[in-house]
């Protein structure tokens, strides 16, 4: 991190500085990335409308969170408040929760039941599919006001959202050509997405939220890097819950690369193998409550971790018996929301249930992992704000996006791979810079 | 549930929890409770809703030790002090050697160079074991109205 972008003249512009580097990528390569990316203002502007409200897949929620015609919750894309709900056929949609009329805010419930959607400021009233259905004073009152003859209540609706389910779990894109999920992911990362969410019913455990001072990217990058996870985090190390050399497959996406899959298998108890390089590790502690780390097998493989990143802002992880998502809100370039959803499958027994609660201890804004990240990331956004002319380096595992098949962790290659999707969605327009 | 004597134990209870707390003195914390217990930290839309996921779940003295040895020995997180505030302890009912009672909690979270933080405002809804020399918790609920956390909560509360 101790290279600093080169100052070159910004063509016509005023001269770069320390603060205020030209805002290019120094290689050709995702081996560098440049910290301006995670503090620009504009830059962040970009991303909301290429990334955020791109053609790009985000995740509203769960059917069984609403699963009666009416029933609504209240989601976000980005900055945007959008309103996921059944409509009376059992449809699912998903509206933006701004009026058509004037902006305002519709919806403020987070989970409720209704026929039809009001904006409490005129009343405008739309169905929940968002067709905008009556106005008030239309004809105005005495044949005085009102709407002009021609006025459309057709063309007024709500702006809608491209919706497609996959077993349960809900995605939603402001783009309407985004191709459909299963091309979007690409098959290897589907059948992983489908791993969990098979069929089976899911019910909500709870959620969590927490703010995070730092830029939300960082959260992904920290989701797709293996190397921290042994490391960093001495719980799962000390454990034995995580090892570097734990056998696994990594999956990317191989058309954008931003899409990634770990799933490994815990090494057997008592084994100490690739340890050697963990400062940390301290084969002293013991558990008193073996519960939380007693997992029961409940899918047709061994898998006892899967970390799966969806770009640009999910997170779906196995640990164990516990099932979360997790969710990525940016809050301006500075700070991000991490919304975690925590479930079950409708038919689980109390035991299991149970089992899930437990292992909920290792993550979340308490969790015996999770704690460290959360930490970390704001140390990342403290040493990345004040210098956004130095450049991160990612150099383990090569230079290249692609992620090694062979079930290799010792690697960056998930986060190199996620910058040159990235980039590729960001600056298609003005070559390599904003 | 009349008892002046009672009263001030749990008033005493409550008071030396906290200090415990303040004084970051964790690994006195799993001492307030009985060896089986329930401690449950949950935001209040979850609880609302009947859901039971939250921050912090243990069931017995000894996971308590572990989220001790935890924040001791294995958690990587800037150091803090903590000021617990806690209003209004009431033994709601008494039922044989256990007492139900509910308070009001406010945490503030001071951090280096930071100013102080409200970080967590809450009720409590706990059960207290009487039978024993000294009164103990047997379940601690803590429901949280402050459901997006800044940062990580590391200390129990």
């Amino acid at each position: 991190m101790n290279q600093a972008c080169p100052h070159a003249e910004a063509g016509a512009g005023a001269a770069a500085s320390e603060l205020r580097p030209i805002k290019i990528w120094p290689r050709k390569d995702s081996s560098r990335v440049p910290l301006w990316v995670y503090t620009d203002r504009d830059n962040y502007l970009r991303e909301l409308e290429a990334v955020f409200y791109g053609p790009h897949w985000h995740m509203v929620g769960l059917e069984s969170e609403i699963p009666n015609a009416g029933d609504f919750k209240r989601s976000v894309i980005g900055e945007r408040s959008v309103i996921v709900t059944r409509t009376q056929e059992g449809e699912l949609s998903v509206l933006l929760n701004s009026c058509a009329h004037r902006g305002v805010e519709i919806c403020q419930t987070t989970f409720g039941t209704q026929k039809e959607i009001m904006c409490p400021y005129h009343q405008w009233t739309y169905d929940l599919k968002g067709n905008l259905m009556g106005v008030p004073f239309k004809r105005g009152v005495k044949g005085k006001g009102g709407f002009p003859a021609d006025f459309d209540t057709a063309q007024h609706g709500l702006r809608t959202l491209k919706v497609e389910s996959v077993n349960g779990c809900i995605f939603a894109t402001f783009d309407h050509d985004a191709p459909p999920m299963r091309e979007y992911l690409g098959d290897g990362n589907y059948e992983y997405l489908t791993r969990i969410f098979n069929g089976r019913k899911t019910k909500v455990l709870g959620y969590q939220r927490q703010r995070i001072k730092g830029n939300w990217k960082l959260y992904m990058e920290n989701i797709k890097d293996p190397y921290h996870a042994s490391l960093l985090h001495v719980f799962l190390i000390s454990f034995g819950l995580y090892r570097i050399d734990q056998k696994g497959v990594t999956v990317t996406d191989e058309r954008t690369l931003s899409h990634n899959v770990f799933a490994s298998i815990r090494n057997a108890a008592g084994e100490v193998s690739g340890t050697e390089d963990m400062k940390s590790y301290r084969k002293d502690l013991k558990l008193n409550d073996m519960n939380l780390v007693s997992a029961a097998k409940e899918y047709e493989d061994d898998v006892t971790i899967q970390i799966q990143t969806i770009f640009p802002d999910l997170v779906l992880q196995q640990q164990g018996n516990s099932l979360q998502m997790r969710y990525v809100i940016p809050r301006g370039p500075d700070e991000f929301e991490l919304q975690w959803t925590y479930f079950g499958y409708e038919d689980d027994s109390a035991d299991t249930t149970l089992r899930r609660l437990r292992q909920a201890n290792l993550t979340g804004p308490s969790g015996f992992v999770s704690v460290d990240d959360t930490e970390v990331l704001e140390y990342s956004g403290s040493g990345i704000r004040p210098n956004p002319s130095h450049i991160a380096v990612l150099e383990l595992g090569g230079r290249e996006g692609t992620a090694p098949v062979d079930g290799n962790m010792v690697t960056e290659g998930p986060i190199r791979g996620f910058y040159d999707y990235y980039r590729r969605v960001m600056y298609s327009q003005g070559g390599d810079t904003l | 549930m009349n008892d002046p004597v009672m009263h001030a134990r749990v008033a005493d209870l409550y008071t030396r929890y906290s200090e415990t707390l303040c004084d970051l003195k964790i690994a006195d914390w799993p001492e307030y409770f009985t060896d089986i217990c329930l401690y449950r930290v949950v935001s209040r839309p979850n609880h609302d809703r009947g859901q039971l996921i939250g921050p912090m779940f243990a069931e017995n003295k000894g996971a308590l030790k572990d989220r001790v040895v935890a924040i001791r020995e294995t958690l990587v997180y800037s150091s803090r002090s903590l000021t617990h505030l806690v209003n209004g302890v009431r033994i709601v009912s008494s039922e044989e050697s256990t007492l139900r009672t509910r308070s009001m909690l406010a945490v503030y979270q001071t951090l280096i160079d930071g100013t102080t933080q409200l970080q967590l405002v809450g009720r409590t809804f706990d059960a207290i074991d009487a039978s024993g020399p000294e009164l103990k918790f047997r379940e601690r609920v803590v429901v949280f109205d402050t459901e997006l956390l800044a940062g990580a909560l590391v200390y129990p509360v």
